[in-house]
Parts: C-alpha cells; sequence; structure tokens
C-alpha cells in the first residue's frame, strides 16, 4: 500500500480522478446560480401567436384566417442607438416617433419590439442591411381575404390576436390559440439562433374553426345593393338580413356605415363599428303589422271579412292616428295591403295589455334572440302598465316599440313559416382543434306562436301587398315575392321629429313556401324620397334578382 | 532465505495489480469516449431536427399564404367587378330561363329576339316567325 502510495502515477490518477468526477458533477447536476446566469446572458424566451382558427363561409371559404408575418424587435445589448434613423427611413409610419427617440438612446432589458407583424417582404429589406441587434421573429397575423365582406359579424382583433368584436370576440375561446414559447439562443455576435420550440414545448391543441350559414353570394349582393341604396338616399344608418325562414339560419347580414377589418383606420368612426342587423333599436312601423295581425287573428279579435272604416285619422284617447290618405270602407285584408294605420289601430286598442306584452315576448321581443353574436341589443316593449291611451293604437302600427331588425325578420318568419318562432344561428358548424364537431346551429322552435291557418292567411295577404298593394316596387317577374313596407317616424326626446322617417321592406320569397326572408331597413333617409315603398322595396328587388340570377 | 520467497511472491501480485488497474482504466476511457461520441451524434440528429423544422414551417407558412390568396381570389365581389369592370359583362336584365322538357319530338329553341330588317314590316308581325319553331315552356 505504501509503495503503491509512493507512485506518482497513483498521484497523477488521483488528481485525474477528482477533476473528472468535479466536472462530471458540473455537467449532470451544474450549480443553480450558474445555470440562471447563462440563462439570462445567453437565451431568451418570448411569447410569439400563433395560427388562430380559420372562419369559413357556406361554401367553405376561408372569410378570415391568419398568415405569416414577421415582427422586429431590438436585443439593447448588441442595439446601436445611432441606428435608429435606419429603422425610420425603412418602417416609416409603423415606428412612431416616441419609439424612435427611444432607440436613439440606451437601453435596458434585453428585448424591445420595433414593429408588429409587418409584411416578410419589408422585413426581409430591412435585414439585409444586417443591423446590429436588429432581429427578426416570424408570427402570425390575422387578415379578412374578401375584405369588408361581413365585416360585422366577422369583427375584428387586436394586435395579439384577441378578439374584440363579432364573431372573433364572441367565439374567442375556439379560435385562440395559445402563443408558442420561443427560445432564442444568442452567440458571440448577438445572432439568434431559433431552436426547436416546436418539440420542445408541450403539445397543445391547436386552433377551432367555424363555418357559418352565410351565403357568400348572396352576402356580396345585399351588401352591393345595400351600398349603392345608401349612395342614392343618404341615410344615417342602414341595416340588411336574410333568413331561411324555416328554420333561422342567417343567409346574409349586411350594416351600413362599414368598415374594412384589413385596415385599421377605418375603425375609428365609432358609427362604423356599430352591427345595425343587432345593435340597432328602431321602431318598425307599418312592417310590424303582419305579426299584430296575426296575433289579433289567432285570438279570435278580428274576424276575416270584418269591416273597417278609415277617414284618415282617428282620436285614440289621447293620441291622434293619422294615415296618408283616407282608405275609406276596407275588409280586413286590405288593412295590410293599403298599410291602413287607422284601422290597425281600431285593432290594437282590443287587445289586453297583460296578454299583447306577454304574447309579444313571446315573438321575441325586448329579449335577446339567440343568435351566436355579441353586443345584440334587447329592444324595448313597454311593460303592462304604460300601455295607456293611445299606446296600444300605436303599437299596432309599429310605433312605440321598439326592436332589431334580426328580430323584426325573425318574427316575419314566424308569419310565414306555419306560425313557429326559430331561434335565429349564424354558425353552422365549430370545431375544436383536433377536429370534433363541438356546436352545430340547428333549427330550435322558441315558441308556437300562430297556427298554420292563420300563418298561410296572412301570407296570402302579404303576397297581396306586393302585386297590388304599397309594396308594387318589390314585386319581380322571376319569382312570386310576398312582403310589407314601412315608413316609420323617428322619435326623440319622447316626440316624433318631423321629416325623420326608417324606411323599410320587409320580404319573402316564394310566396307560396318561402325559404327566405330579407329585411333592409334605411334610417332616416335624407334624400330622394324617404316612404319605404319607395326607397327600400326597390333595393329589395334588386337584391332578390341579382341573387336569382347569379346562384343558377 | 525467507526475503527472497517474499519478494519473488510480491512481484507477481503487483504486475497483476498493475495489469488489473490498467484495464479498468482502459475500460474507463473507453465508455467515455463512447459516451462522448454518443453525444456528439445526437448533437447532429438535433440540427438536423431543427433543419427539417424550420422547412415544414416555411412550407406552412407557404402554404397559408396560398390560402389566403386563394380565398381572395374566389371572392365574390372580386369575381363579379373582375367581370364587369374588366370583361365588360353585365348583369342580364332581361334574361329568362326556359325549360325545355327533354323528348324525341320537342321543338328546337331559338332566340326570342325580332329577326333583323323584318321589325315592324307588318306591324309588328315577322314574316320570318312563319318559318322558325318556337319552343314553348311548361312550367
Amino acid at each position: 500500500m505504501l509503495r503503491f502510495l509512493k507512485n506518482v502515477w497513483t498521484w497523477l490518477f488521483l488528481a485525474l480522478a477528482v477533476l473528472a468526477l468535479r466536472l462530471a458533477l458540473i455537467q449532470v447536476w451544474p450549480d443553480p446560480r450558474t445555470v440562471s446566469q447563462a440563462s439570462s446572458q445567453y437565451w431568451t424566451q418570448i411569447s410569439i401567436s400563433t395560427s388562430r382558427g380559420i372562419i369559413r363561409d357556406s361554401h367553405g371559404a376561408a372569410l378570415a384566417m391568419s398568415v405569416p408575418a414577421t415582427s422586429l424587435f431590438i436585443d439593447p445589448q448588441y442595439w446601436d442607438p445611432a441606428k435608429a434613423p435606419e429603422l425610420k427611413a425603412f418602417l416609416k409610419n409603423l415606428v412612431s416617433d416616441e419609439d424612435l427617440e427611444r432607440f436613439s438612446k440606451p437601453m435596458k432589458g434585453r428585448f424591445a419590439w420595433v414593429a408588429r407583424k409587418v409584411s416578410p417582404e419589408l422585413a426581409a429589406r430591412l435585414l439585409s442591411k444586417k443591423i446590429a441587434g436588429l432581429y427578426a421573429l416570424k408570427e402570425r397575423k390575422r387578415v379578412y381575404p374578401q375584405g369588408a365582406l361581413l365585416a360585422h359579424v366577422l369583427g375584428f382583433c387586436d394586435i395579439d390576436d384577441e378578439g374584440l368584436a363579432g364573431l372573433e370576440q364572441s367565439w374567442q375561446d375556439i379560435l385562440y390559440s395559445p402563443p408558442q414559447a420561443k427560445i432564442l439562443a444568442r452567440d458571440a455576435a448577438g445572432q439568434g439562433i431559433d431552436l426547436m420550440s416546436l418539440q420542445r414545448a408541450s403539445k397543445a391543441m391547436g386552433p377551432g374553426e367555424l363555418v357559418l350559414t352565410i351565403d357568400p353570394v348572396l352576402q356580396m349582393v345585399v351588401e352591393k345593393r345595400l351600398k349603392e341604396a345608401t349612395d342614392e338616399y343618404k341615410p344615417k344608418w342602414a341595416a340588411a338580413v336574410c333568413l331561411d325562414p324555416r328554420d333561422g339560419a342567417v343567409l346574409a347580414s349586411a350594416s351600413w356605415p362599414t368598415f374594412n377589418p384589413n385596415q385599421r383606420k377605418t375603425l375609428k368612426d365609432p358609427a362604423t363599428r356599430v352591427n345595425n342587423v343587432i345593435g340597432r333599436v328602431y321602431e318598425p312601423g307599418s312592417t310590424l303589422k303582419p305579426v299584430i295581425m296575426s296575433i289579433a287573428m289567432e285570438q279570435g279579435l278580428v274576424r276575416e271579412n270584418e269591416v273597417f272604416h278609415c277617414a284618415g285619422r282617428v282620436r285614440v284617447a289621447d293620441g291622434v292616428v293619422t294615415d296618408i290618405k283616407a282608405h275609406g270602407t276596407q275588409v280586413l285584408p286590405d288593412l295590410i295591403v293599403n298599410s291602413c294605420n287607422v284601422g290597425m289601430a281600431q285593432i290594437g286598442i282590443r287587445f289586453k295589455p297583460r296578454f299583447a306584452y306577454d304574447n309579444l315576448k313571446q315573438w321575441g321581443f325586448s329579449s335577446l334572440s339567440g343568435i351566436e353574436l355579441p353586443a345584440e341589443e334587447v329592444g324595448l316593449v313597454s311593460t303592462p302598465e304604460q300601455w295607456r291611451g293611445v299606446v296600444p293604437a300605436n303599437i299596432a302600427i309599429g310605433q312605440g316599440i321598439g326592436m332589431t331588425p334580426l328580430q323584426l325578420a325573425t318574427a316575419l318568419s314566424a308569419v310565414v313559416n306555419g306560425g313557429l318562432c326559430v331561434r335565429p344561428y349564424i354558425v353552422k358548424e365549430a370545431r375544436d382543434g383536433q377536429g370534433k364537431v363541438i356546436y352545430r346551429g340547428k333549427a330550435f322552435v322558441k315558441n308556437v306562436v300562430i297556427s298554420k291557418k292563420t300563418s298561410d292567411w296572412v301570407r296570402t295577404v302579404m303576397r297581396r301587398v306586393v302585386t297590388s298593394g304599397t309594396g308594387k316596387a318589390a314585386n319581380s317577374p322571376k319569382v312570386a315575392v310576398g312582403g310589407k313596407t314601412g315608413t316609420a317616424q323617428v322619435a326623440e326626446h319622447g316626440k316624433y321629429v318631423r321629416g325623420r322617417f326608417v324606411a323599410s321592406f320587409a320580404g319573402f320569397w316564394p310566396a307560396e313556401d318561402p325559404d327566405h326572408i330579407m329585411l333592409i331597413v334605411l334610417g332616416e333617409p335624407s334624400r330622394k324620397g324617404h316612404l319605404g315603398g319607395a326607397i327600400a322595396a326597390p333595393a329589395f328587388r334588386a337584391i332578390l334578382e341579382d341573387f336569382l340570377l347569379l346562384s343558377r | 532465505m525467507p526475503s527472497t520467497s517474499r519478494s519473488r511472491k510480491s512481484k507477481p501480485r503487483s504486475g497483476r495489480t498493475h495489469s488489473a488497474f490498467a484495464a479498468v482504466a482502459v475500460l474507463l476511457g473507453v465508455l467515455v469516449m463512447g459516451l462522448g461520441g454518443i453525444r456528439l451524434f445526437n448533437m447532429n440528429l438535433e440540427q438536423r431536427l431543427t433543419r427539417l423544422n424550420e422547412t415544414i414551417e416555411n412550407y406552412q407558412e407557404i402554404e397559408l399564404d396560398l390560402r389566403n390568396n386563394m380565398a381572395s381570389l374566389l371572392s365574390p365581389s372580386r369575381v363579379y367587378s373582375v367581370a364587369s369592370a374588366k370583361m365588360g359583362m353585365e348583369n342580364g336584365v332581361a334574361v329568362a330561363v326556359v325549360t325545355v322538357p327533354a323528348s324525341a319530338s320537342s321543338p328546337v329553341l331559338v332566340a326570342s329576339r325580332p329577326v333583323k330588317g323584318t321589325k315592324g314590316l307588318l306591324g309588328g308581325f315577322s314574316l320570318a316567325g312563319l318559318f322558325q319553331k318556337e319552343a314553348h315552356a311548361q312550367d
């Protein structure tokens, strides 16, 4: 043993063994302080956006999707503040003056955004300058390939792909994909190395997908003709919605003024962001008369052959209901065909307030429709205690009651489809990140409000509105159309204002067995007329005929 | 004499000890080198995998761009504007679709516009109409 210890090689071996053991300990179980120091010097982890779920129309075409984009950032440790003007020269409007000033001075930390989600081509041009300290990250940017089409329904996202409006907001949980952790390692020159974060990150579920009930051809036609109508009549707002009355599927939905979600500057005006189809409450005027007539018929408050006399005006309690002209002696259907206010007022005062209020609620008024969109207005129906004086008569002619265009279209669907008040829906199908269907839009009958007999009768009367009544401008030789015109006064501070109207037309086709019902509303037109039959009905016909032509 | 036998016995023992020690050292050295080699091979594979993932990501991005372009091209408003602005197509206001029942004896369908030169010759009645068979559509 002593000789063993006296051997030089023994001691050399022991020394090397100690070094090897120490090396192994450092490699396998490093000191946490060393690890932390190395991480902060050579590694950085940031969150980047991933693809958001695609939203498609009923034909499968993408309406909203995520595309590659490049985001630029600075590592202050390697950044030369003197290079700041070069950034400005390339990125121009993308770098603000405040940011430029910040980049012109020494900065703390290891990360600072320069510009988010610029086009890869622009980023490549800037990166080709090889500015020290400037690096790029691949991200995803939300785009809407069809521009402003269906803008209010789709909504928009913020820079971090969080939904802020429309379907992007209400289906955030399905469309959203958690940001990916990107680990960058730096060499001595500061060049970043993109490591395999895809492989090392935990496997998170990808984004889901939505398929809508929207018919893209009809949607395009509706938006086009609505824009033409707004250019011609200069309303303050406009809305158009088309449903399948049999199951409540929303086939088209358009609101004006509109915006382009690809261009942020079009979002500045708050008026453009309002979806007038679900977010605008207005008094529907005569377009509500078919609903009132249906209720009255169903409850036996009127008879089919009942006769009414219209002298052009009638006093009801504390108010006066007037007509455009004295219609004289009319039978019941004529009240709808001629849109007689005096006759309808006489029916309105027959309603019992409690019953009428509950009945209107069953029709979907003064309650959310259930559509899968956010920011829906409830509307306004006077409570039974408020049904005094002229109020019941006013409600019978569609004044003194507030509703959204979607609520009215849904109620009229019940009038023409046999009495079924269906819940409207716009999402046909929703899938999660693994492709599993987690939601399917389908017909849901909320209430049966009238009988088929009443429905058939009112539908036939509405056909006469178009053939011989106030809605002749909507009549088309291509298909049998039924409908109702509306010209409602606008109230302000409790009084109806002279010269301010809402023109509307609600129509359906084919009249015998409708599979489309569409409502066009022009709010406060300022040029060339204000009557629903004169300005809204022609727009309806134009949309109808375009759609029939293009969808063959 | 005892000292000689002791020294003769100790030499073989120390020789065996040295051989065993050397064998263990060589074995350990080989194992360590093997581990190092495996580690280097692992790093090489990781680098290849990184490059493959980068390639996959690049193609995925190209696919997304193509999908975006396709969606834009499929847009009905784009199709409509190209058809009307660039190709000069117009909405057929007076277009009517006539369905002719398929049968061996069904007449030939002809255009319904008046024949040139004969319009108004006989108060609107076209002589050419006498020599043309017209389809009779049935709803």
